[in-house]
């Protein structure tokens, strides 16, 4: 894993991530995935992954929505383009 | 014949400080500056005490909604007065979680059945929406141990819940905390009985491994600093 950017995460660094939080092997974590219905993620490891994003990849866009946003629908792929990652 | 022995009387030592550091306040200041308040207010989430104002609202909640069946009521519907007596029934401390945003009530979080010969006690959290995977309640919940394990030195907290409650937060199986117990077959609800678990939370599992979930609440944002009990009430 190569060292975080401010600001952005590459697309297999995300994919790294998504995978240890979820404990899932990373060949899973595919950009059309949704995180809670295809990944299992619970309330927790979204939490998990808000933190990490932000924290450690500076990436401050992300939580702007965090209260009305519907995770159910989130996937992969729309994480990596708010996340500024790279391509898959 | 046994001959028997008198132990040799107790007799008190002087004190080994020396005296002129017994009186004076060296250090204190220094010590003093280290005290800090667990926050209650972050960016996501607020905790705030419940107000007699709540009342209403979280009556109908916990008896008329799906909620009446998952949380600690199962179901029944006391009445008013009783009711009130089961939310503070030996409760330590207790919370409305609400985001701080909106301002809007997501949950309940509380501290019970304390027990500080042996140092642990009891945690219940609920959220009001039980669909939704949103992770602001979660934050609550992380400020709430953060509160709890800064203010009170109790070194695990248990949390009983069926096992149909335990999905919405298994991913912190083995990283957050452990499940110690296990009641087979032990509640009926939904026409069947289900499992009661006991889950543990240990005080230096949380600090070591579960308080990055405070990252971006106290540390990044400066919550601690404005901090207040009742919040954004």
């Amino acid at each position: 894993m190569s060292l975080p950017l401010r600001g952005q995460i590459q697309w297999e660094d995300l994919a790294v991530e998504i995978a240890a939080i979820g404990r899932l092997p990373v060949e899973r974590v595919v950009p059309e995935a949704g995180l809670i219905d295809d990944l299992g993620y619970d309330s927790l490891a979204v939490a998990e992954l808000i933190v990490l994003l932000t924290e450690e990849y500076e990436i401050t866009t992300l939580p702007g929505d965090l209260e009305t946003r519907d995770w159910s629908k989130v996937t992969v792929g729309q994480l990596r383009e708010e996340c500024g990652g790279g391509t898959a | 014949m046994t001959e028997t022995t008198t132990p040799p009387a107790f007799v008190p030592q002087p004190a080994r400080i020396p005296a002129d550091q017994l009186v004076s306040d060296v250090g204190i200041a220094e010590r003093a500056a280290e005290f800090r308040a667990a926050p209650l207010r972050g960016p996501y989430a607020t905790l705030r005490v419940i107000q007699p104002e709540d009342y209403p609202f979280l009556r109908t909640l916990e008896t008329s909604s799906e909620v009446a069946t998952r949380w600690r009521l199962r179901g029944t519907t006391p009445g008013p007065e009783q009711w009130v007596q089961s939310l503070w029934n030996g409760v330590m401390v207790q919370f409305v979680v609400a985001e701080t945003k909106t301002e809007k009530p997501i949950g309940l979080v509380a501290l019970y059945a304390p027990n500080f010969q042996e140092g642990h006690a009891r945690l219940g959290a609920g959220r009001f929406d039980l669909h939704s995977r949103n992770p602001v309640m979660i934050f609550g919940v992380a400020m709430f141990l953060e509160y709890v394990f800064h203010g009170w030195n109790l070194r695990k907290l248990y949390m009983d819940l069926p096992e149909y409650n335990y999905p919405q937060f298994s991913s912190g199986l083995g990283r957050f905390f452990d499940i110690e117990g296990r009641l087979r077959e032990h509640t009926f609800a939904s026409g069947r009985y289900w499992d009661e678990l006991t889950l543990a939370i240990y005080r230096d599992r949380w600090q070591s491994e579960g308080a990055r979930l405070l990252g971006t609440e106290a540390s990044k944002f400066g919550a601690a600093a404005n901090a207040t009990v009742g919040g954004a009430a």
